[in-house]
């Protein structure tokens, strides 16, 4: 039973298909990735972390954030809408357009859908059959666009707007994507958190911020400095107790660098890869080229407000 | 070991000569499982601490070097790197060794091999407590102590080579081969991920692909084959030309499939990595059978044979393993498990349960042969195997219900992070008590292990003085 060389070859195979498969051509295709732009607004993503969130990158690294938080958002499905945006001046053409798009409005709720512009006018439908209906709906004078939702588990949750994706961790080394979610998920904790003070706090004392916290204190990046007549400008403004009597915590620099990463944590531009529509508004018109407004078009520009 | 051996799969062979006539490469290898043993201890050390902070969030909260985070990379990368690499690369060794003369060349590079790894491991995991972890998920060794350890499999590696080449008897048995292309595959993935990640890191989330690929090919390929060798050469597994055959199919199956596992479906990556990995994580079911098959048939031939229980055990897990992976991955029940406890207890269940039974077996079992002593606390060995079992189970079943629990509580939005998590640690917490057997266990082993290395120093030792002083006519009592 000398199979010596074909067990050899087949060893080789193996290991070099998946080496080609899963090590040469994501360096091809991932490791060349470039800078892209936003749909709509054509911002430049992402743009580099401030130097000081990315040496809290470095502290988030070396204390192993990452084995209870992920940076990963999934998204299950997209869903798309019609939304009519306007109703134009042929209420009649619009009336007989939409009863075809939808048989089940009858005449109370067509009135209803006119009065409360802008309103979804068909739900759950394909990306094509949503152009088909927006096609007609404009033929009538009136202005209606797609919408485009992404939609999932952690979505609901409000963990983020849209799927992660592979431009979102273009400038991160290392990346962090995360395994286990013990804690919750911080692709867009700075969207969700943009105070870097709330996560000074929160990290020196995570159960007097968020209650029930089950997340260990990281006291180890602060100092306690005797209290003098006047407070210290960089002592945390803690609730009473929390700190011991006559001290007050003093951020190190690690503890500033890592709340202000986390501040700087956001992954929810639309990208052609995740379609990601603007809210409509009634007043502005759904050009693309309108500029960036509303929370949705916002890039990963410095968090604080 | 002049004379052709019949059967060298079945760790029967007597070593040649008397007490004092151990191979010269015995030794070395055995301070390469001692300090694996070591490592072990120190890895369920880490481990429990992790685990008793989920008792208490301010438990060695206030030290920077045992925050949870730095203690947990400890605990996985003392179990990978301390125990697992270095005790599944001795065992290689030792099957390459036994095929051969007695006297094989430079056994010091064992002892070379084995300095540079175990210096390496131990940078490493101080370097870890520092804050030095790479922050790359089984591989968080950081980058200064990666060259101490691939110098180490390196030299390893290269005594396996001289051993293999200088055997005896030309035709390999099944249990070669995956101790062969394990020796060849550690140094392949281990050197390919940290060229890619710390030497010439590559842009963005592409660092994570060869991370996950990395992980995938350790503890499913590497680990597969080390183990199933370790299973393949001690129990009377493959006697006949069908099974021989069979060993062969699986061997060829884990490589093709395992490795491309290892890529998560909800990475933020083009939608082929995942899918792909996806399919041949469904077909690890293949190899998974195959082994069940192999096991089967052979219990109901030879079930009076004395056998190691931890090797029968071991082969029971594969085979859980590989149905709870690929079956998961068939059902999409990897979009509720995902994130949980799920994934840890399933690297337990691959990594103590398959990977930690196999070598626990093959070391009880071929130890006493290669330095022909007996293991000097016989009753150790059975605490041992019903406490990593009894540990094993109060860790994982909870870990595997918890993470089932806190999936479905992700996926709901209306029940909050703070409940999620306190639900979860219901059932953390008992786990605690796993970790502590477990550990216990282990320190059992270790015992054992540093028991019989002492037994053998002392014995050589006294060889030696009965052999200088002894012939020149002084009285020496031994």
């Amino acid at each position: 039973m000398n199979y010596g060389p074909l067990i050899f070859l087949a060893a080789l195979f193996a290991l070099s298909g998946s080496w080609l498969g899963f090590v040469v051509t994501p360096s091809f295709q991932l490791g060349t990735l470039q800078q892209t732009n936003t749909v709509g607004a054509g911002l430049t993503y992402p743009l580099a972390r401030p130097g000081l969130a990315q040496q809290g990158l470095q502290v988030y690294r070396a204390n192993g954030c990452v084995y209870c938080h992920s940076q990963m958002v999934t998204q299950e499905r997209t869903l798309c809408e019609v939304v009519l945006t306007e109703a134009g001046t042929n209420t009649t053409a619009l009336v007989a357009a939409l009863h075809k798009l939808n048989p089940n409005y009858n005449q109370e709720a067509l009135d209803a859908v006119l009065k409360s512009l802008p309103k979804t006018v068909v739900f759950n439908t394909t990306k094509t059959k949503a152009d088909a209906a927006v096609k007609e709906l404009t033929q009538t004078t009136a202005k209606a666009q797609v919408v485009i939702t992404p939609a999932g588990p952690d979505i609901a949750r409000g963990w983020g707007k849209r799927r992660s994706v592979a431009e979102d961790y273009l400038y991160d080394y290392p990346t962090l994507p995360g395994a286990q979610r013990v804690g919750p998920d911080l692709a867009n904790a700075g969207a969700r958190l943009p105070d870097v003070n709330w996560h000074l706090r929160h990290l020196y004392a995570p159960a007097a911020e968020v209650k029930g916290s089950t997340m260990p204190p990281y006291r180890f990046l602060f100092e306690l400095r005797k209290a003098g007549l006047t407070p210290s400008t960089q002592a945390l403004q803690l609730s009473p107790g929390i700190a011991p009597s006559g001290w007050e915590v003093v951020p190190r620099p690690e503890a500033v660098a890592l709340a202000t990463y986390l501040a700087s944590l956001r992954a929810d531009a639309p990208l052609y890869s995740t379609p990601l529509s603007s809210a409509p508004t009634a007043s502005a018109s759904a050009d693309t080229n309108a500029p960036a407004g509303g929370a949705n078009l916002s890039t990963n520009a410095p968090a604080a407000k | 070991m002049s004379q052709k051996q019949p059967s060298p799969s079945r760790a029967e062979a007597p070593l040649p000569g008397g007490a004092l006539d151990t191979p010269a490469w015995a030794f070395p290898l055995l301070l390469l499982l001692a300090g694996a043993a070591f490592w072990l201890v120190v890895s369920s050390g880490f481990s429990l601490i992790a685990s008793i902070k989920f008792h208490s969030a301010n438990f060695l909260a206030d030290c920077a070097e045992l925050t949870y985070g730095r203690v947990r990379a400890v605990g996985t990368n003392a179990f990978l790197y301390g125990f697992c690499v270095p005790a599944g690369t001795a065992f290689g060794l030792w099957q390459f060794a036994r095929l051969g003369r007695s006297r094989l060349p430079l056994p010091g590079l064992i002892a070379v091999g084995t300095g540079f790894w175990h210096v390496g491991v131990a940078t490493g995991l101080l370097g870890i407590l520092r804050g030095d972890l790479s922050g790359f998920e089984n591989l968080e060794m950081p980058g200064y102590a990666v060259p101490l350890l691939f110098l180490g499999i390196v030299v390893l590696g290269l005594w396996g080579c001289l051993a293999l080449h200088e055997r005896q008897q030309t035709v390999l048995e099944a249990s070669h081969w995956y101790s062969l292309a394990a020796l060849f595959w550690f140094p392949w993935i281990f050197s390919t991920a940290s060229l890619l990640l710390f030497t010439f890191p590559l842009r963005g989330i592409a660092q994570s692909v060869i991370a996950w690929w990395y992980s995938g090919n350790l503890l499913i390929v590497w680990m597969g084959l080390v183990g199933l060798g370790a299973l393949l050469a001690l129990l009377p597994l493959a006697t006949g030309s069908r099974q021989r055959h069979l060993a062969l199919f699986i061997f060829w199956t884990l490589l093709l499939f395992g490795s491309w596992v290892g890529i998560p479906s909800a990475a933020p990556l083009p939608a082929w990595m995942p899918v792909t990995s996806r399919v041949f994580t469904v077909l690890l079911l293949v190899p998974a059978c195959a082994v069940a098959v192999l096991l089967v048939g052979s219990n109901s031939k030879e079930r009076d044979l004395e056998v190691p229980p931890f090797l029968r055990f071991a082969g029971g897990f594969f085979v859980l393993y590989g149905l709870i992976v690929s079956i998961g991955a068939f059902l999409h029940l990897d979009t509720v498990t995902q994130f949980t406890w799920f994934k840890p207890a399933l690297e337990m269940l691959g990594g103590y349960g398959f990977f930690g039974f196999a070598i626990f077996g093959a070391i009880y079992s071929v130890l006493p042969k290669l330095l022909t002593l007996e293991w000097p606390y016989q009753k150790l060995i059975r605490a041992h195997f019903y406490l990593a079992l009894a540990g094993l189970l109060f860790a994982t079943v909870p870990w595997f219900a918890g993470g089932v629990v806190q999936g479905l509580d992700w996926r709901n939005p209306n029940v909050s992070v703070v409940e999620v998590s306190a639900r979860a640690l219901k059932f953390l917490r008992p786990a605690t008590l796993g970790e502590f057997l477990i550990a216990l266990g282990n320190v059992l082993f270790l015992v054992n292990v540093g028991a019989a290395l002492f037994c053998y120093i002392r014995r050589a030792v006294m060889g030696f003085i009965a052999r200088t002083i002894a012939p020149a006519g002084v009285g020496v009592k031994l």
